[in-house]
Order: structure tokens, then C-alpha cells, then sequence
């Protein structure tokens, strides 16, 4: 599950960055409603996410407009969270295996949605450890490998990363509203000793074109990728509280101000050393063998 | 494996109601020389350190080193269980996977038993360096409880001066700002209530309060508590339970320019 995100990098660094991922540029990039994306640290369902998705036509130009290439698609920034399949509540994160059977009505709405990392917290019973029934929650921030997000330098050329997600289309009054959803699959290596749900990375620009001009789900990622993708970052609960926003919600754990542990020195950890006398059986002589 | 009987199973209960609040999941750490805790808070802002020698129990036995990693909330309910006066026998085997606990009244006519599960906590042991401290304060515990309770309703943080003078806590709020300042007084008839200061080198540090009061609910297990201070250090509050142990914690001080958003927990 992904229910946390950061997306740091001002407007205009930001529209040049995702235009430069879609293969365009931002003259050739509309961005709707850019006025209500706010760079944050702590990005929480409910509030403004920014997405690239096809120009939506409406009726018979539809089916024209899909032969177009990847001009077509737009910048927008959409409230984070769709309808679930019955409308009864609101969720931030598709199944991917349930897109054809509960959000049939929305599987063709293609979006991505370009952060800088997402949030996740491990915790117990894992699979691989069950005896572990109430460990400590550990916060990680998952973000492309390369420096990630730098406190000094949050402008600096990372990658950004891209996840698949979905897009409905609700009339409220007279507005159109948009809202999205990220979609989740089973996770892998590293990410699996996390949490077993990882949203959809799209690492290449050929994905991001596939998912965005295709018709089939099961063009969807390609996990294997994770694991040299990206990188985990232990973090402090900073993050937990959704008010909390500036660079301390990134930060590794040492590294937050205030920390205690930059004040102590990690032990290392004692090998026990056993000793075993043998008994050479041709020479019959006593030796004493180590073990660590 | 680990056999461990307190007289005084009061002393147990009060270690484990006054760190509840500050940490979830703690290990045991038992050797032959006795039980040590050391864990750090959620927001990673103070660490505990916690040691019970040997002779703090009778009998004592631990053969092997055995790290016993319990959830400090449900290991606090067991214990509430059991009454000021009962002795407290904890036992665990090398490889179990829980740890039992054994309340016996003092006339001997109430046994119960308890069973708590373990838990696998991976926590890097951080070992702590010595320091030269520049201040060392040893005052009455009830007093520190008091200045800190008093210092709370201005502010979230108190700024600890020691000087020739002596040691004044200040904290300034919205409503208003104060001051409370300590002198050197060994003139008590009851030495637990002496206030001694040892001054190398002034110094001054701002600590948050919301911590300072968590760590004084442990004035219940000592009358006398030690404050040492230096210059980018964590401040050192030590209780101590007569020679069989003490429960020492460490406070990182407020950077400058910092906001209050450190103390924010989960």
C-alpha cells in the first residue's frame, strides 16, 4: 500500500521535469490546474497530487484522439482518491489484480504520477520473521537509487519516480473534478521484507508510454526492477504526523535533529568463540579447533 | 537459562510504569552480572538505560547471555498484576520463546504465573563514551519532579543555566515566563535533602519539558537524583536504587533555530 508521498521540486523545475519523462517539453506540456500543486514532503490522500494523463475528449473524437502520440497528454493536478467499486468510501490504491473485475468503469482512465519518493512503514508478523508479532513500525522512504532527494540540493537533477495509477472523472455542481488512485502489486526482494504491496513502477519511458497509450492491464510493471531501482531509507517517524512537512520527513533517522544517536557509538556486535579439543585419528595427536 | 527473584517486586513495577510512556519494545539483556535495558524513544529523541545488578536479586542465576525483547505496554499490564509487596521471580529459558513471571505474596499465601510472549527486536546496541561532564548536580528527586512540573505550565522547553550561582531552570511561554534557581545547600539533616553542585565550566542548554517529565515519574524509585551537563552533550539524569543498580537517561538538548516539531511522536 502506498499512502504517503513526497513531491518537493517547485512548479516550474518540476513541469520541466515531468515533460522532459514523457518525451515532450514543457512549452509543448499544459498543466492543469498547476495552481493548486504545492511541493510537500508529506503528500496524504485527500490532497492535491499532480498526474500526467491523455487529453480527455469526450465522445466520438475519442477513439481518434488515442492513434495521436504522447502530444496528447497532459499535466494536472488531482485530488488523491478515488470511489471505491461499490462508492461507499474512498481509497487511494488499486489492486492491481482487481482493476478488471471492481474499477472496469475507470481501468481505461490511464494516469501516472511522477514524486520524488513514497513512505512506507514495515511491520509485524512479517512472512519472514513469525515471531516477530509486535516489532517497532519502521519508516522507510522509497525513492530512485542515484542521491534521491538531497536536504542541501532539493532542486538537483534526480529522477523523479513514476507510478501507474487511475483516474475517475466526477461532476460536482457545475466542475468537473478529477481524482486518482495509485495502483499497487505484489512486492519483491527488498521491498517485500517491508510491506507486500508496492505501487506500479514504471522506470522507463517506454513503460510510461505503454501504460498511457495501452489497453492492457497486464503490460503493467515488471517488479523485478525494484529491488536495483530504487532505494529504502530508514527514516524517523517525522513523516507519521501529516502536518509535519519540511525535509526532516526524509531525513535518515541519524540524521533528524535533535536525534539522540549521533551522540553514541554503535557497538559492535560480540562473536561468540567456541573451542573443541579433537582427537586426530591417524596421528592421534590433540588439536584445538576455533569457531566463531 | 535466567532465575531471577526480587524481594521487592515494587521495585520492577515502578522501573516499568515510569519508562512505559517513553518506549514501546525493549530487550532484556541478562548476564551473570544482572539485567540491562537500553532503549531508545519513537522519535529517537532520549535513550534509557536501565541496570539491576545481581545483588539487587536473590537468588540470582543467568548462565548464558539472553536478550529478552518484551513490548513494554503488556509486560507493564502483567505487573500490574502483582501487589507492592510481592516477590517477583522472573525466569526464561535459553531458547523459549517467552518469559514467565512469578508474583508470590508476602505471607506466602497467593501464588500466580504468567507467561509473556517474546518479541524479536533488532536494536543496535549503542554504547555510550564517557564524558567529562561540566556540571554535576545532585539534588532531591522530588525537587527536580517539581521544577519541571512548574516549568511546564510556561513553555514546552526549560533552559538549564549552571553557573557559580547555581543552577537556574527558566522556561518562558505565551502566558508568561519564569525561573527557578537551585544553590548548593548542604546544611539538611537529612542528607537526601542536600543539594550539591560541582561547576568546572558554566554552561547553558535547552531541553524539551514533555521529556523531563516523563523521566521524573522515576523519582518514585530513588530520593536523590544526579543532573550532568556539558556542552554538546545529551544532558545525563541518573537515578539511582541504593548499589544495586540505576536508571539513567539521556536527553538530547534543543539545537538553536530548531522548532518544536522534534518532540512530535506518532
Amino acid at each position: 500500500m502506498c499512502g504517503r508521498a513526497a513531491c518537493v521540486l517547485d512548479p516550474s523545475t518540476y513541469h520541466e521535469r515531468v515533460s522532459k519523462a514523457i518525451g515532450s517539453n514543457p512549452k509543448d506540456t499544459e498543466w492543469i490546474n498547476k495552481d493548486a500543486y504545492k511541493p510537500s514532503y508529506n503528500i496524504s490522500p485527500t490532497s492535491n497530487l499532480p498526474i500526467v494523463h491523455k487529453k480527455s475528449v469526450a465522445g466520438f473524437y475519442k477513439s481518434a484522439y488515442s492513434l495521436l502520440s504522447e502530444s496528447s497528454l497532459v499535466m494536472d493536478t488531482v485530488c488523491w482518491g478515488v470511489s471505491d467499486f461499490n462508492g461507499k468510501s474512498t481509497i487511494n490504491n488499486i489492486r492491481l489484480e482487481t482493476i478488471s473485475t471492481k474499477f472496469s468503469r475507470i481501468m481505461r482512465n490511464r494516469c501516472v504520477i511522477f514524486v520524488d519518493g513514497f513512505y512506507e512503514w514495515q511491520k509485524g508478523p512479517t512472512h519472514t520473521s513469525p515471531k516477530k508479532i509486535n516489532t517497532p513500525k519502521q519508516t522507510y522512504f522509497i525513492c530512485p537509487k542515484q542521491d534521491g532527494i538531497k536536504k542541501e540540493h532539493p532542486k538537483s537533477q534526480h529522477e523523479l519516480l513514476c507510478m501507474a495509477g487511475l483516474y475517475e472523472t466526477k461532476q460536482v455542481d457545475s466542475n468537473t473534478r478529477i481524482n486518482c488512485a495509485v495502483i499497487t502489486g505484489p512486492s519483491s526482494g527488498t521491498m517485500f521484507d517491508i510491506h507486500e504491496r508496492i505501487p506500479c513502477i514504471l522506470s522507463t519511458p517506454e513503460q510510461i508510454s505503454k501504460w498511457l497509450n495501452g489497453d492492457d492491464v497486464d503490460l503493467l510493471p515488471n517488479r523485478q526492477v525494484t529491488n536495483e531501482y530504487l532505494d529504502f531509507r530508514k527514516i524517523g517517524n517525522h513523516v507519521n504526523k501529516a502536518g509535519n512537512d519540511n525535509v526532516n520527513c526524509i531525513l535518515p533517522q541519524s540524521e533528524t535533529k535533535g536525534a539522540i544517536d549521533k551522540f553514541f557509538f554503535k557497538k559492535e556486535t560480540k562473536k561468540r568463540r567456541l573451542e573443541f579439543d579433537v582427537v586426530d585419528v591417524d596421528t592421534e595427536q590433540v588439536k584445538r579447533i576455533k569457531v566463531e | 537459562m535466567l532465575e531471577a527473584t526480587l524481594k521487592q517486586g515494587q521495585l520492577l513495577k515502578r522501573i516499568i510504569d515510569s519508562i512505559k510512556e517513553l518506549i514501546n519494545d525493549a530487550n532484556f539483556d541478562c548476564n551473570s552480572s544482572g539485567i540491562s535495558l537500553q532503549a531508545m524513544d519513537t522519535a529517537h529523541i532520549s535513550l534509557v538505560h536501565l541496570l539491576l545488578r545481581a545483588e539487587a536479586f536473590d537468588p540470582y542465576r543467568c548462565d548464558r547471555t539472553l536478550s529478552l525483547g518484551v513490548n513494554i505496554t503488556n509486560f507493564n499490564k502483567i505487573l500490574k498484576c502483582a501487589s507492592n509487596d510481592d516477590q517477583v521471580t522472573l525466569k526464561a529459558n535459553d531458547e523459549g520463546d517467552s518469559i514467565s513471571l512469578a508474583f508470590e505474596s508476602g505471607k506466602k499465601e497467593r501464588y500466580s504465573e504468567f507467561e509473556v510472549k517474546l518479541i524479536e527486536i533488532e536494536a543496535d546496541q549503542l554504547g555510550i563514551p564517557d564524558t567529562e561532564y561540566s556540571v554535576l548536580v545532585h539534588m532531591p528527586s522530588a525537587e527536580l519532579k517539581r521544577i519541571c512540573s512548574d516549568m511546564a505550565i510556561l513553555g514546552d522547553t526549560v533552559t538549564i543555566t549552571a553557573t557559580k550561582e547555581g543552577v537556574k531552570f527558566s522556561a518562558s511561554g505565551e502566558i508568561a515566563s519564569g525561573s527557578i534557581t537551585v544553590r548548593q545547600d548542604a546544611s539538611a539533616d537529612d542528607e537526601d535533602d542536600n543539594t550539591l553542585i560541582e561547576l568546572n565550566e558554566p554552561v547553558s542548554l535547552t531541553f524539551a519539558l514533555k521529556y523531563l517529565n516523563i523521566f521524573c515519574k522515576s523519582a518514585s524509585l530513588s530520593n536523590r537524583v544526579a543532573l550532568s551537563l556539558s556542552k554538546s552533550s545529551p544532558l545525563l539524569v541518573e537515578f539511582k536504587f541504593q548499589e544495586n543498580g540505576h536508571i539513567r537517561y539521556y536527553l538530547a538538548p534543543k539545537m538553536e533555530n530548531e522548532g518544536e516539531e522534534n518532540a512530535d511522536d506518532e
